[in-house]
């Protein structure tokens, strides 16, 4: 810059106004036309992320190198040569750490010989103004919540480099990522779904206080997640919170491969971009909770008109066999013997029961997955309700033995003695179904340190790929096992809803044994 | 006549619909597709009555078994499943007639009869 000497006793007009335009932040330049740089000052350079006009001039020697489109320049030149002055030209510039910023010049043509030379003006960083217009596009072009930050992550990618970006949602007192960038090709992004507590977390700093935070060093290991960070290539980072009237609902997270990655300049940038994106990031996840709870419902549908079939299969056989039979009755009551009537009568009484069984089980089950089944939980005698059920089969089914082993001195039982009969009696008629005809079932009460265990054994065989299912709600249809499915999850859900856990012990050698447990009325000798 | 059926009261109710009517009689009980082709092989009868929906076998997969054991017996299928394409694929297979399990026991016998005079 040319400069007058200070003449002595102050500083003349011209180092004011340098000094003035310097403190402004208003960049100063002038170039030639073949690319080569006269001069800049330190705000100019200090915008593409130089500490100096000299370190500048040393790395740039053609003003091309900074365009992210150098056909730009051409655009430029054109214009000066055509007007002799531009205003507001804007382009894309690289900046010195990879990112870059959008300058907007206002300059006026210089001349030698009546050619154009170069030129001088201003260099204004217009980036926040520009950004924002980009980055509210991006993410209100898509209600899809990974394609619309996709689109954001593009934008916010040429301004800050970054190596992992996560958008995360907040419900009550945790989280969960919906979304994960990562900003290269060769690390993964941040696994996404799993709810996770807000407690021991750093999201949970931005969400109490509604302010970024930025961890500088994810060496440092400051909080456990950090670790995971660095492996991630994550080095520093910063949370961003999303802000509406009930607080902060969401977060963005955003990574940078160095340490220190988030100087004043770089948060400021961001964090106007991410508040720009806030209420287009509020619609999109409406939009996705929407659309969670039609798939919901959806799913719903599906197993009522599931169960509906369900109960009319379970319901078929025994009607048939009373139209059948009362028919039978009607038709022959003349000629049959009144020890065949009786056995016919017989018929009819155990399908009416069957139905009723049936019927039973259906609304329980309907109760039980709307959690309106009623329990009676009191202190209760176990091997009374164990011994009842076991008489009850040993009666009816009178091919099979039941061999009931209960531990002398069982404590009492803490539940509901009807509910524990009804899983016992699941438990006999699965066992009874699926062990060979005439084998024995066992079943075994034993006291551990605050529960009691109840196991039923059969003597048949379970295949290994229906273990996992076992304890689901299966279609009934889908098996042509009669009653299959639904007797074990309602097992599954009554023993829960009572305290106890329920399995099949993958170790037993004797057959299959099942294996629930009741909690004691005296947990741990209190 | 032999019955397969994988619910007991129905294999009961069968067998006495079958034994009230002069000159039948059950030979054998199955409760699976399986057994039902092993008995129609061991006693190689005029009728047999063949449930759909059953364990191990079902009672189509057990339909060309069931012809091979036994070139002679007719196949009448008394079926819980009152689904057009499984009557259709029940005499693609090879089965003499198709009955639904809400049958009365007159119907029964007169399907019985045409089957076997």
């Amino acid at each position: 810059v040319p400069v007058n000497r200070a003449s002595k006793g102050g500083d003349t007009a011209t180092d004011r106004y340098r000094r003035l335009i310097e403190e402004s932040g208003i960049g100063l330049f002038q170039t030639n036309v073949d690319g080569s740089i006269d001069w800049l000052n330190a705000a100019a350079a200090r915008t593409l992320g130089y500490e100096s006009p000299q370190e500048f001039l040393e790395t740039i020697r053609d003003i091309h190198q900074i365009y992210v489109d150098p056909s730009r320049r051409d655009d430029l030149l054109a214009l000066l040569e055509r007007d002799g002055a531009v205003t507001n030209f804007e382009y894309e510039a690289k900046r010195r750490d990879g990112g870059s910023r959008w300058i907007s010049i206002t300059a006026r043509a210089l001349y030698e010989e009546g050619h154009l030379e170069g030129f001088e003006g201003t260099f204004l960083d217009v980036t926040d103004k520009k950004l924002l217009e980009v980055a509210t596009q991006s993410i209100s072009s898509d209600l899809e919540p990974a394609a619309a930050v996709a689109h954001f992550a593009e934008v916010l990618r040429r301004a800050v480099p970054f190596t992992q970006l996560s958008l995360v949602v907040i419900e009550g007192d945790r989280y969960r990522r919906v979304v994960s960038l990562s900003g290269r090709g060769d690390i993964d992004p941040l696994p996404t779904g799993e709810w996770v507590p807000l407690e021991g977390n750093s999201v949970e700093m931005v969400v109490r206080s509604g302010v970024p935070a930025v961890v500088d060093d994810t060496a440092d290991a400051r909080w456990p997640f950090d670790l995971v960070l660095h492996e991630a290539g994550v080095r520093s980072y910063a949370i961003f919170p999303l802000v509406d009237q009930e607080g902060v609902f969401a977060t963005f997270n955003l990574g940078r491969a160095e340490k220190g990655g988030f100087d004043a300049d770089v948060l400021s940038l961001v964090g106007i971009l991410i508040s720009a994106a806030t209420q287009a990031v509020k619609n999109i996840l409406l939009f996705e909770q929407q659309r969670e709870a039609v798939t919901r419902l959806e799913e719903l549908n599906r197993m009522k008109h599931e169960f509906l079939a369900g109960v009319a299969h379970d319901l078929r056989n025994p009607v048939a066999v009373i139209g059948g039979a009362v028919q039978l009755l009607e038709d022959s009551w003349d000629v049959m013997p009144d020890e065949k009537k009786m056995e016919v009568v017989q018929t009819i009484r155990r399908s009416v029961t069957s139905l009723e069984t049936s019927l039973q089980r259906d609304l329980d089950l309907v109760l039980l997955e709307q959690g309106e089944l009623g329990y009676d939980i009191r202190p209760f005698e176990l091997p009374t309700v164990l011994r009842e059920v076991v008489d009850s089969w040993a009666s009816s089914a009178t091919t099979r033995t039941f061999d009931l082993q209960v531990d002398p001195g069982l404590p009492a039982a803490l539940g509901d003695p009807h509910r524990q009969g009804q899983i016992i009696h699941n438990l006999l008629s699965n066992a009874v179904k699926f062990s060979p005809k005439g084998s024995a079932v066992k079943i075994e009460a034993t006291a551990g340190s605050d529960e009691i265990v109840v196991s039923v054994v059969n003597e048949g065989s379970i295949e290994s790929g229906d273990h996992d299912r076992l304890f689901q709600r299966m279609s009934r249809l889908s098996s042509n096992k009669p009653g299959t499915g639904l007797g074990l999850y309602i097992c599954r859900l009554m023993v829960e809803a009572q305290g106890g856990r329920i399995w099949l012990d993958r170790e037993a050698t004797e057959g299959v044994r099942f294996s629930y447990t009741v909690p004691l009325s005296n947990k741990g000798g209190e | 006549v032999v019955i397969a059926d994988d619910a007991e009261d129905i294999r009961y109710l069968l067998r006495l619909v079958v034994e009230s009517h002069e000159g039948y009689e059950v030979v054998g009980e199955a409760g699976d597709g399986r057994e039902a082709v092993d008995l129609v092989a061991s006693h190689q009868p005029e009728l047999i009555l063949l449930d759909v929906s059953m364990p191990v076998m079902d009672g189509l997969e057990a339909i060309p078994l069931i012809r091979e054991a036994s070139r002679e017996t007719k196949i009448l299928m008394v079926s819980g499943l009152d689904a057009s394409y499984v009557e259709a694929a029940a005499r693609e297979l090879g089965a003499n007639g198709y009955l639904e399990k809400g049958i009365s026991p007159k119907e029964l016998i007169r399907e019985i009869s045409a089957l076997c005079p």
